[in-house]
């Protein structure tokens, strides 16, 4: 009887050794893997280079032309503006000016040389990202184009540590073309006027107290949702989420399944769809744009800018989209980007998101309180993530609250994983239960609070949540539903926290 | 420096008045102080803006290169640019020149551009564009006939092609609508209608003013018409004959027997003409034989090198009684001269 406290403490101990054993050699098994990655073609090393979609939208000629322009020779003249200007901001990225040759010719080949040389020393960038033009000069023989055009231009200049120079502005230029062997090349590019984009001042945004859900189906999350979608499964977890009187559901919208291809327009009636179902529940949806974005080079911000005009029109239309996340926690980018260049790039999405659809409330959804505070001038509603420790939940919210100049706070993520390798370590459904109660009952003062998330998924997606077997085990738990589909505890209590929240008053 | 918060502030409130210390231009931003020909650029940047020099390079651009004559215009472009390389200013004057043609006119961003009406003569066109003290190249334009206005039609008699020669069909001296020569090198294409209801077709082109093509007259003897197509019109037809080729003397035969395989092998040949040919290789031969027992026994072959060789499964060349030869030259009995071939074989 008297060994038995002994007994208990090493079997503790052993469980903390070997538990501390497995995480180091997840670790090194991870590193190991990230070092030593190999690739059968140079090309596999690369980041995917997809055909951008056009970035140019064409008005009627200001007087007739000597030769028409057919949609082809849109089409084709688009391409290859869009590819221009798309090699001219990689050339300023990368400093290798080789490539401008494919793109420009004439005058402004030595001018995108030199700019782009010069852009690469200094720092500074220049992104066209959207043009709309006139056509004002075709050659009879189709061998010379010019247009004059309005063009969405960003400029910028960064440090390492901040943002030195920005400039969103619409700039008109005259832009000419000579169709030569290897297609549309610009031979002369010049700019008269240039206004600045400035966003109109916004109205303070009034928000319902938001208690939601961040959601994907239990079989086919993340990169699957769009593909996989199912409207008799949806249904049954809108239904399943309204049952836990929640009134908001936060999902993803990644670029990848919203591209200019046939794919991305079947998902965009899906999501057409998805918001309509939300509806007829009275769910409020917040959509969190340019989810897994892969990268932020600037070459590809203009394709960052086509992917807003397709999906922002179909977010507007719909009365249960009540705020637009515009990216989800792009602090932890900071680490591989750099602060300023995601600074830079989240400014420009606010300034075109507020031009392409005005109405649509933004917020960005902060990895954690710390990063809350930026970009607050900018935002209609200041939201973060907290799985921090629970005890500082109440003052990470206050403190949030004074930084967010009125506006309304949202906490888009909490979670709690109830993953148990041995004797209720590091969870138990019954400990998440009770911590979300906890961190739920600190977060009263919130304007929303949203749990993370409504199923368990047996298999993560390594991209989204990385490939430590520790991390994906905890990560296969954080469902208020386990995989068969039974409610764990923590429903309950979230159910019961969400109608103490939503109760009127 | 600017902190990405205040930065963002200062964007809501008041974008236009922060301070920047490069410019803004065409091709991006760059520090005032280090411009170098970027100073010269024309156009905005930063604050100002910087107007074009004058005229010091045209750049050309004539086109279509090939006009139908009466039907396509022309168009004569040229992009006029400073020292810079900026587009010269709205309103520039410039002269277009084509074929000694003179036309004034101005640039609107950079380009001068005069549209030609369509030629009728055919030949090339020469432009040039002068500006300032500045002269372009040379660009060329090539006015063409009206090929869909061509009637074709054969002129001269047509030829009485002899049997298995090359023979060459010739149309008039063809022009367009507005007396503009057929272009070299046009393709026509050439039929023979026979009398059996067959055709023959060759392809032609233009050479000269005439379009012609070839024919070899081989297995086509007798009467026929000739009618020339062109793009979509066709000549009335032209009758013509072509004479069967006549052969000179008989073909020899050769006899070998082949007893370890109880056949023999015969050669004919050579299958000679009155034109002083061979018949030409393929030409097809057969060969009939009439046995002592009433039945037949037969063979057909192809000419290579004037003559033919067949292999008969017959052990005894006695047995023949009579020989039938038929070949483009027409019919002959080869009886005697099998019987004469025969005595020569070694029993």
């Amino acid at each position: 009887m008297t060994l038995r406290p002994r007994h208990g403490l090493l079997a503790a101990g052993f469980v903390v050794l070997a538990a501390t054993l497995l995480w180091l050699v997840a670790g090194a098994f991870v590193a190991a893997k990230d070092r030593t990655r190999e690739y059968r073609y140079l090309s596999e090393a690369l980041d995917p280079l997809f055909e951008p979609a056009s970035t140019v939208s064409w008005l009627p000629p200001e007087r007739p032309l000597t030769r028409s322009l057919s949609p082809t020779d849109e089409a084709l003249i688009g391409r290859a503006l869009t590819q221009a200007w798309r090699a001219f901001t990689a050339a300023q990225d990368t400093g290798e000016t080789m490539l401008l040759a494919e793109h420009f010719s004439g005058t402004a080949y030595d001018r995108a040389r030199i700019a782009s040389a010069q852009a690469a020393a200094d720092g500074s960038r220049m992104v066209v990202l959207d043009q709309t033009a006139h056509p004002r000069f075709h050659h009879l023989d189709g061998s010379i184009f010019q247009l004059s055009a309005s063009a969405t231009t960003l400029r910028y200049r960064l440090s390492e540590e901040a943002i030195l120079q920005f400039q969103l502005s619409r700039d008109e230029v005259t832009t000419t073309l000579t169709n030569e062997t290897t297609g549309w090349r610009i031979f002369s590019h010049e700019r008269h006027a240039s206004t600045p984009v400035t966003p109109a001042k916004r109205e303070p945004l009034i928000l319902p107290r938001l208690m939601g859900i961040n959601y994907y189906p239990a079989q086919t999350p993340w990169s699957r949702f769009w593909p996989e979608f199912d409207p008799s499964v949806i249904a049954a977890d809108l239904d399943l989420v309204t049952s836990l009187n929640a009134n908001a559901l936060r999902i993803f919208l990644p670029p990848a399944d919203f591209a200019d291809d046939p794919a991305g327009a079947d998902n965009l009636r899906k999501l057409n769809d998805f918001l309509r179902m939300a509806e007829d529940r009275d769910l409020s949806v917040i959509p969190t744009l340019f989810d897994m974005k892969s990268t932020y080079r600037p070459a590809h911000w203009a394709e960052d800018v086509a992917y807003l005009r397709r999906v922002l029109p179909v977010l507007d239309a719909s009365p249960a989209v009540v705020l637009v996340d515009l990216k989800n926690e792009p602090d932890l980018d900071h680490g591989t980007a750099g602060k300023p260049l995601v600074d830079a790039w989240l400014i420009t999405m606010i300034q075109m998101t507020r031009d392409i659809a005005p109405a649509l409330p933004l917020t960005i959804g902060w990895a954690t309180a710390e990063a809350a505070p930026d970009h607050a001038p900018l935002l209609d509603a200041i939201s973060y993530h907290d799985y921090a420790p629970a005890e500082g939940t109440a003052d990470r919210l206050a403190r949030v609250r004074e930084g967010a100049r009125g506006k309304p706070v949202l906490v888009t993520e909490i979670g709690v994983s109830s993953y148990t390798l041995a004797l209720r370590f590091p969870g138990s459904p019954a400990s998440q239960a009770g911590e979300l109660a906890d961190r739920m009952t600190a977060l009263g003062p919130a304007d929303g609070v949203f749990i993370w998330t409504l199923h368990d998924f047996p298999a993560p997606e390594a991209r989204a949540v990385g490939g430590s077997p520790w991390v994906r085990n905890l990560q296969s738990r954080f469902g208020l539903y386990d995989a068969t589909g039974a409610a764990k505890p923590a429903a309950a209590a979230v159910a019961a926290a969400f109608a103490d929240a939503t109760r009127p008053d | 420096m600017i902190r990405c918060s205040d930065l963002a502030l200062a964007l809501l409130l008041a974008q236009p008045a922060m301070a920047e210390p490069f410019l803004a231009d065409a091709f991006g931003l760059y520090d005032p102080a280090d411009a170098g020909d970027r100073a010269l650029w024309s156009g905005l940047s930063g604050p100002r803006h910087t107007a074009p020099g004058a005229p010091a390079r045209i750049a050309i651009f004539a086109g279509p290169k090939s006009l139908v004559a009466g039907k396509d215009a022309g168009h004569v472009v040229a992009i006029i640019l400073d020292r810079a390389g900026n587009l010269v200013a709205d309103g520039t004057p410039a002269t277009i020149t084509v074929a000694g043609s003179r036309f004034s006119v101005r640039t609107e961003a950079g380009i001068a551009h005069k549209l030609l009406p369509p030629g009728t003569r055919a030949g090339d066109l020469y432009a040039g564009v002068t500006a300032g003290d500045q002269q372009s190249p040379k660009a060329m334009l090539s006015v063409v006939a009206d090929v869909g206005s061509i009637e074709p039609a054969f002129g001269t008699p047509l030829p009485t092609p002899q049997g298995e020669t090359v023979f060459e069909l010739t149309s008039a001296p063809l022009s367009d609508r507005f007396g503009n020569s057929v272009p070299k090198g046009v393709g026509a294409t050439l039929l023979l209608t026979h009398s059996d209801g067959s055709h023959s077709i060759a392809f032609g082109q233009a050479l000269g003013d005439t379009l012609q093509a070839q024919f070899i007259a081989r297995d086509i003897s007798g009467p026929a018409e000739a009618s020339l197509a062109l793009g979509s019109h066709v000549s009335a037809t032209v009758p013509l004959t072509i004479t069967a080729p006549r052969p000179v003397g008989r073909p020899a035969i050769r006899l070998e027997p082949l007893p370890d395989i109880a056949a023999l092998r015969v050669t004919l040949g050579p299958f000679q003409t009155t034109e002083g040919y061979a018949l030409t290789d393929g030409a097809p031969v057969s060969l009939t034989l009439r046995l002592q027992d009433g039945t037949s026994l037969g063979d057909m072959a192809f000419v290579q090198d004037g003559s033919v060789a067949l292999l008969l499964p017959l052990a005894d060349p006695t047995l023949v009684t009579g020989v039938q030869v038929k070949s483009p030259l027409g019919p002959v009995d080869l009886g005697d001269d099998w019987q004469a071939a025969t005595g020569k074989v070694a029993p």
